[in-house]
């Protein structure tokens, strides 16, 4: 961890406001942020009943325009609240070039007209809004630079009010031009408020408006704000305008609605980051968690009001055909509602000279929006994703920015010289590895996994049904399933990637915190050498993308293991229980936790008989309590198990049918398990998962571990690296034994918490290789080469025995497919897969139905997979010749370990 | 370095470091050498022998016999490499560590005897110095000079020890003490090398011992201080350590250690008894040890660091020391067989005497790959390496176990590459020994490190090219898992030469 001293701190403010008034003030200004809104929206109805619908539509549109001319200004809004000393000069530019874009507007008013689709008088008038869009943004934030926020409300609804005034008037002798006039009159009338609340007082010393001069980089500081809050609008609004040149006319109207309820939601939150500059500015810092404090009550209130907010209601209001969209709403209102958390911290960030990291992570954050959106499929469920995808990576990147420990690292980097810092450039490899780690997850191509599709099978249900289906038909305790459950049911949607989301996230995470478990137990370079082993550590790739809970598995080994070295450094009370819940929860993740548990309980007891007698019963005294503590925390879970276990008796069989992976041939020698089957595991461990040939040729390398076991000696060892060791090492050994009576129980998956635990020490090996950086330095390029060679060779070779492409074979087969006509599939555990990617298709069982007697014009496909099981393949066999006497077989579609063979008559 | 509880150990050296390692603090003591481990070490042993057993049983299977006569090599280096392992588990499973024992009455007289043939002033005035600077009575102190020099007659003068030079150098080191014997007269005589600096309490910590009349000599542990700055004499020291320390104790619960040559007190009528030291040996120490058991003395062993000397610092000298150990031993090797030593004595002399024919085995091993990809014949038929893995795995892990906790993690990678590297060394010495051909003492050279010494490498660098060639040569060949098996034993080999060689290869100049 980075020490944080007070002289990295921003200079606190010991007379700050209370947090009291600093919630008084952001309550104050969304609540004239929200009669704004509802002026607006006033101003709409009135236009609706008011205008003849060809003319709404026109004030429709202006209103759109309008809006989109005003929103990138709140980036200047935004500088101005920082610097309100600069707005004075800002001004006069402003008048000058929005005066100038207005005189060309109006020049250009026929052809733009024609091109908007407006009335020439509505463009003429939307182009006097030009100047004033500018001013009053920059007015506004002064106003709040400057502390006098009362008067900002004001403008806020001054503006609604002037509309409705004036507007009721104008839209009855002038119709929608007169509408628009008052649009642009109210904004005006907002202007001359603003630019007179924020005049200088006779009181202030002479020049205050002049002085003090901004200092260069608060200059610089200052315009990366406003790109930020230019960069904010945009993400804010580029995902309507794709989806309105991307999709379907239907679909672009979904998401246009969906949007349209999402922006009420940001929009209620656009001021708070306002009223948060100048104060975080002054390092009040009280200020920011209150704001963000406010954002986030007003994004998740929305998001409960759109969760429980009957379809009924949207039926009425919005019509029936955008009753689909409820799936979308939850999703895309959580997406605003980290927009507005995320535009809170951002500002924070631009406030406390960390803007240029703000700019990079909206940067980012909008180039991920784009992209997704570009490459994803046009739907409106997709661009939805992509914003809630990008608004995520906003929040977490900003956060990640504003975070102290990193100010702490940058402040001391920067009291360095500039070569020095990038000499050094360990943070950045982390960030690095860690949005290489991302993308490398994010292209998660292959098919969803059985296991998968039962999970996906599992959380579609209600919460209560997928407890109840987890604990009579499933074998794993059901905290990834409710996380899982969250994120469909919160969705909407059960896309690949949408599944796969959760461990996508947690196996991303995993690299940093590898990098901080990793500095914190060791040091710096092994910490780094870990983060970027993890990044490309093709297991943890393969398990960050896939819809089971072994990323998270892998996640809870890493935090239990850190949490015990913890507790043996400090014995502290917090390091106890962290130890204690991280336990639970790795408990209810996967009961297969219970072995890397055991063995570190044993480590406390195999450590308190080296602390002596009294040192080592408080050890022992407090492991007992920790472990009594799991115990209670496992409570919940123990009528869950019972019934699983019960279900488990009864019809055992059934629930191990499905194939625990597949590709365990390379781990299995003739009569079973053996040392190659350990040996192949420990391969899969480090450089994942290959080709059965392949695999065969690397473990032929064996005689490398005598290398490695001889390379070991005399390297001594701390007690973390025993500790470490045992808990990755000892459960891999415990199931290969058990493996002897019980060989699909000695499979990596079980063992795979070792995963981070081996890399760890894999990069404290690294670091303690020699005496110069020259080895470690080779050791490095030659592990992450390899593994970089494993990842490749594990992701794309098709002749990877774990590759079932299961979703190319069904799409196929889906889109040959007409009504009537029939697949049937065997092994029966195929259904959950086939309902994933086949759902329109009549499907049934081979082993439970008569085979079809093909009847004119319909068509019937076989699916086999698993076809080395001798059962399956007699089935599939007995079906084939059953079909090719009574029809002909038309076609065959053969994808990697899945095969339909296509019959008609 | 690291300690079990985790407390790093700083090792850099600071400028207020002095520049004569043997000078410096913290070597003292037993740190250096471990604990003994029992509690580990029974059940460990014990499952080394079941291990054995599995392993051993499997490969004497009829069904094994691949190629007869590389069969019978590595039957035979298996074999020999049992024995070594069985005479370490045996040696170490139960070890004595002596408790410190006072002198009882007056301090009794002691001669210190310092030999010395061609070394610079520079290393010879500390070990006179320190020596006058000895705790507990009266120590008379000679400068034993071969080399007849006078500076070293100057030096003596210095720190007021006698000074004996004598015509000629016939017998070497043990012909230098042997003349010098008649013109002491103390009690007790502690033969120091001429670099090994004397802790203050060396006498104090030693001659309590000789409480028990019949004990003959009592030795101490060979500390190479230089080994914090010199990889060699690093690796050297951890090949010594793991001798100074489980193996030591062990032989000394057996009855069993003999005199290492240095660091050592001996009783005067003991001495007297088997007539001064050997002179027909490379190596008087190990002989003389002998002569005494045989006699009916007993020996005792302090593990505790209580002199600090220099260890070869580069490959040229670690190769001559190496060569004349393995010499000196290898010529014991009859003396120990009719010698008439008690078995358990005579077992262990003789397990330390053949330690060093390993080096045939490590050769065996290299052989193998090369034969099996140059003409596909190998030593085993009719063993899937799952089978092969699951017998010899647990063994070597095991073995490999039992060596690392012994020595108490002291025992480094650098020391089994440099062992493994010198294989050719027990391999010349073997054969020169067998056809009696002559060897001479060659004093091991205690300054002036040189880096670039291909030629003291020479036999392991043949090795690497020629394991490097077949690698190459096979994986054109064929590609399949039995090849790329062999092509691994290959490259292991060739990892642990390159890495035993490397300190011969540096083109830096090293301190």
């Amino acid at each position: 961890m980075a020490t944080l001293t007070t002289a990295d701190l921003p200079p606190a403010t010991p007379s700050g406001p209370s947090t009291k008034r600093l919630f008084g003030e952001q309550i104050g200004v969304t609540a004239g942020q929200l009669a704004a809104g509802l002026g607006n929206f006033a101003f709409s109805l009135l236009g609706v009943h008011l205008l003849r619908p060809a003319g709404f539509a026109q004030l429709a549109t202006f209103l759109a325009l309008y809006l989109l001319l005003h929103l990138p200004m709140t980036s200047l809004a935004a500088g101005a609240a920082l610097d309100p000393y600069r707005t004075v000069r800002l001004r006069t530019v402003m008048a000058v070039a929005g005066s100038v874009g207005a005189l060309a507007l109006i020049a250009l008013s026929g052809p733009v007209a024609d091109l908007l689709g407006l009335t020439r008088a509505l463009v003429i008038v939307l182009a006097f809004a030009l100047p004033e869009a500018g001013l009053t943004a920059l007015a506004r934030g002064r106003l709040y630079g400057i502390g006098r926020r009362k008067w900002a409300i004001v403008t806020l609804v001054a503006e609604p009010v002037v509309r409705l005034i004036l507007g009721g008037w104008l839209i009855v002798t002038v119709g929608s031009v007169g509408a628009a006039i008052a649009v642009v009159a109210a904004g005006y009338a907002a202007l001359v408020i603003a630019v007179l609340a924020g005049r200088t007082p006779a009181s202030w010393s002479p020049g205050a408006d002049a002085a003090p001069p901004p200092s260069r980089s608060r200059r610089i500081d200052t315009s990366l704000t406003v790109g930020v809050f230019l960069l904010l609008a945009i993400m804010q609004t580029q995902d309507l305008v794709m989806a309105n040149r991307l999709l379907e006319p239907l679909e672009a109207a979904r998401f246009a609605a969906v949007s349209t309820i999402g922006a009420t939601a940001v929009f209620a939150s656009a001021q708070i980051p306002l009223v948060l500059l100048p104060r975080a500015k002054r390092g009040q810092r009280s200020a920011t968690l209150v704001a963000t404090a406010v954002a986030a009550a007003l994004g998740a209130g929305a998001v409960l009001v759109v969760a429980v907010i009957p379809t009924a209601v949207i039926r009425t209001v919005l019509g029936p055909e955008y009753v689909g969209i409820r799936p979308l709403l939850v999703g895309y209102l959580a997406a605003m509602a980290l927009l507005g958390a995320g535009r809170v911290v951002a500002a924070a960030g631009c406030a406390t000279k960390r803007a240029a990291g703000v700019l990079i992570t909206v940067a980012v954050a909008t180039v991920v929006q784009a992209v997704v959106i570009l490459t994803g499929p046009a739907t409106a469920a997709s661009v939805a994703h992509a914003t809630l995808a990008a608004t995520g990576v906003l929040t977490v990147g900003t956060l990640a920015v504003v975070t102290p420990q990193w100010t702490a690292l940058r402040s001391r980097w920067s009291r360095r010289s500039r070569a020095r810092a990038l000499l050094q450039p360990i943070p950045l490899l982390v960030i690095g590895a860690t949005v290489v780690g991302l993308v490398i997850r994010s292209i998660a191509t292959r098919s969803i996994w059985l296991d998968e599709a039962i999970s996906i099978t599992e959380v579609k249900m209600s919460f209560g049904d997928m407890l109840h289906q987890l604990a009579i038909a499933d074998v794993h305790p059901p905290l990834y399933f409710m996380l899982l459950w969250g994120v469909v049911h919160g969705t909407g949607s059960t896309a690949e990637l949408v599944v796969r989301a959760p461990s996508i996230v947690i196996g991303t995470a995993m690299i940093p915190l590898m990098y901080t478990i990793g500095k914190d137990i060791f040091d710096r370079r092994a910490g780094a050498i870990a983060a970027v082993l993890t990044a490309i550590a093709p297991i943890a790739v393969w398990y960050s993308q896939e819809a089971r809970m072994y990323s998270m598995f892998m996640l809870f080994a890493l935090l239990a293991a850190w949490a015990q070295v913890r507790v043996l450094r400090t014995g502290s009370k917090k390091a106890w229980f962290a130890f204690t819940v991280v336990a639970a929860l790795w408990m209810y993740t996967q009961y297969f936790a219970f072995i890397p548990l055991l063995v570190q309980f044993l480590a406390f007891f195999a450590l308190a008989v080296r602390r002596g007698k009294v040192n080592g019963w408080k050890l022992v005294g407090t492991a007992v309590l920790a472990g009594v503590g799991v115990a209670i925390l496992l409570l919940p879970l123990l009528p869950y198990l019972h019934t699983q276990l019960s279900a488990y008796a009864s019809n055992g069989a059934g629930l191990t049918s499905v194939p625990g992976q597949a590709g365990q041939g390379a781990s299995k020698s003739a009569n079973g398990i053996g040392v190659y089957g350990l040996l192949a595991n420990v391969i899969w461990a480090v450089w994942g998962y290959h080709a059965d040939a392949t695999m065969v040729a690397i473990t032929a390398l064996w005689p490398m571990l005598i290398l490695g076991a001889l390379a070991i000696l005399g390297r001594g060892r701390t007690r973390e690296e025993s500790v470490l060791g045992a808990t990755a090492l000892l459960p891999m050994l415990m199931l290969f034994l058990i493996g002897f009576r019980k060989s699909n129980l000695f499979e990596l998956r079980y063992f795979i918490g070792s995963v981070p635990l081996l890399i760890l020490l894999m990069s404290r090996g690294i670091t303690r290789l020699g005496r110069t950086a020259l080895a470690p330095v080779i050791a490095t390029c030659v592990l992450v080469s390899t593994m970089g060679v494993g990842l490749l060779d594990e992701q794309i070779n098709s002749s990877n025995p774990r590759v079932y492409d299961f979703r190319g074979a069904l799409r196929e087969m889906e889109s040959k497919a007409r009504p009537g006509d029939q697949l049937i599939y065997a092994p029966d555990y195929l259904t959950d897969e086939v309902a994933y990617y086949a759902p329109n298709v009549e499907a049934s069982m081979l082993s439970t139905n008569d085979i079809p007697v093909l009847k004119a014009n319909q068509h019937v496909f076989v699916l086999g997979s698993f076809l080395d099981e001798k059962n399956t393949s007699a089935q599939v066999g007995s079906a084939l010749s059953a079909l090719r006497r009574n029809g002909t077989q038309v076609d065959e579609i053969t994808r990697p370990n899945v095969k339909i063979w296509e019959f008609t008559k | 370095m690291s300690i079990d509880d985790g407390t790093e150990i700083i090792t850099t050296v600071d400028e207020s470091t002095p520049l004569d390692p043997r000078l410096a603090d913290p070597a003292w003591g037993q740190g250096p050498l471990g604990r003994p481990r029992s509690r580990v070490l029974v059940p460990l042993v014990l499952l080394n022998a079941v291990a054995a057993v599995w392993y051993i049983g499997w490969l004497l299977e009829p069904s094994r016999v691949g190629n007869p006569w590389l069969y019978g090599i590595l039957i035979a280096a298996e074999s020999f490499n049992l024995i070594q392992a069985a005479g370490f588990w045996w040696t170490v499973h139960r070890q004595k560590l002596r408790e410190s024992v006072p002198w009882i009455g007056p301090m009794p007289s002691v001669d210190v005897l310092v030999p010395t043939y061609n070394e610079p002033v520079g290393i010879v005035e500390p070990v006179l110095a320190a020596i006058a600077r000895l705790h507990g009575g009266p120590a008379t102190m000679w400068l034993l000079d071969d080399g007849d020099r006078v500076e070293m007659s100057t030096l003596a003068a210095k720190y007021g020890a006698n000074y004996l030079a004598r015509e000629g150098n016939e017998g070497a080191k043990a012909g230098n003490i042997n003349h010098a014997l008649p013109y002491c007269d103390g009690e007790f005589v502690l033969i120091l090398d001429c670099d090994h600096v004397p802790h203050p309490d060396f006498l104090t910590e030693t001659l309590g011992h000789f409480g028990d009349e019949k004990i003959a000599f009592v030795q101490t542990p060979q500390h190479y201080a230089n080994a914090e700055t010199n990889p060699i004499a690093a690796a050297s020291w951890s090949q010594q350590a793991l001798f100074f320390g489980a193996i030591a104790r062990g032989k000394d619960r057996s009855g069993a250690m003999f005199c290492c040559g240095t660091n050592v007190v001996f009783r005067r009528t003991a001495l007297d008894d088997v007539g001064g030291f050997p002179t027909n040996s490379v190596t008087e120490d190990f002989q003389l040890s002998i002569k005494m058991h045989e006699r009916g003395w007993r020996s005792a062993y302090v593990a505790q660091v209580l002199a600090q000397g220099l260890g070869p610092e580069d490959m040229a000298s670690y190769t001559s020391q190496q060569l004349r150990w393995a010499r000196g031993c290898l010529t014991a090797v009859p003396a120990v067989l009719s010698s008439r030593l008690p078995w358990r004595l005579r077992a262990q002399y003789l397990f330390s005497a053949m330690y060093f024919l390993t080096g045939w085995t490590v050769l065996a091993y290299m052989i193998f790959p090369i034969v099996r990809i140059l003409s596909g014949e190998q030593p085993l038929a009719a063993a899937t390496a799952d089978k092969f893995l699951i017998h010899f795995a647990p063994y070597f892990a095991l073995a490999l176990l039992t060596v690392a906790v012994a020595g108490g993690g002291r025992y480094t990678f650098a020391a089994y590459t440099q062992a493994a590297a010198t294989f050719w060394i027990h391999v010349a010495a073997s054969i020169k020994t067998a056809l009696r051909l002559p060897g001479r003492f060659v004093v091991t050279p205690k300054e002036g490190a040189g880096s670039w010494q291909p030629r003291a490498v020479w036999p392991s660098l043949v090795m690497i090219v020629v394991l490097s060639a077949c690698a190459v040569y096979g994986l054109i060949r064929v590609r399949d898992a039995a090849m790329v098996n062999n092509v691994a034993f290959a490259a292991l080999h060739v990892v642990v030469l390159s890495a035993g060689v490397s300190t011969a290869l540096s083109w830096r100049k090293r301190r």
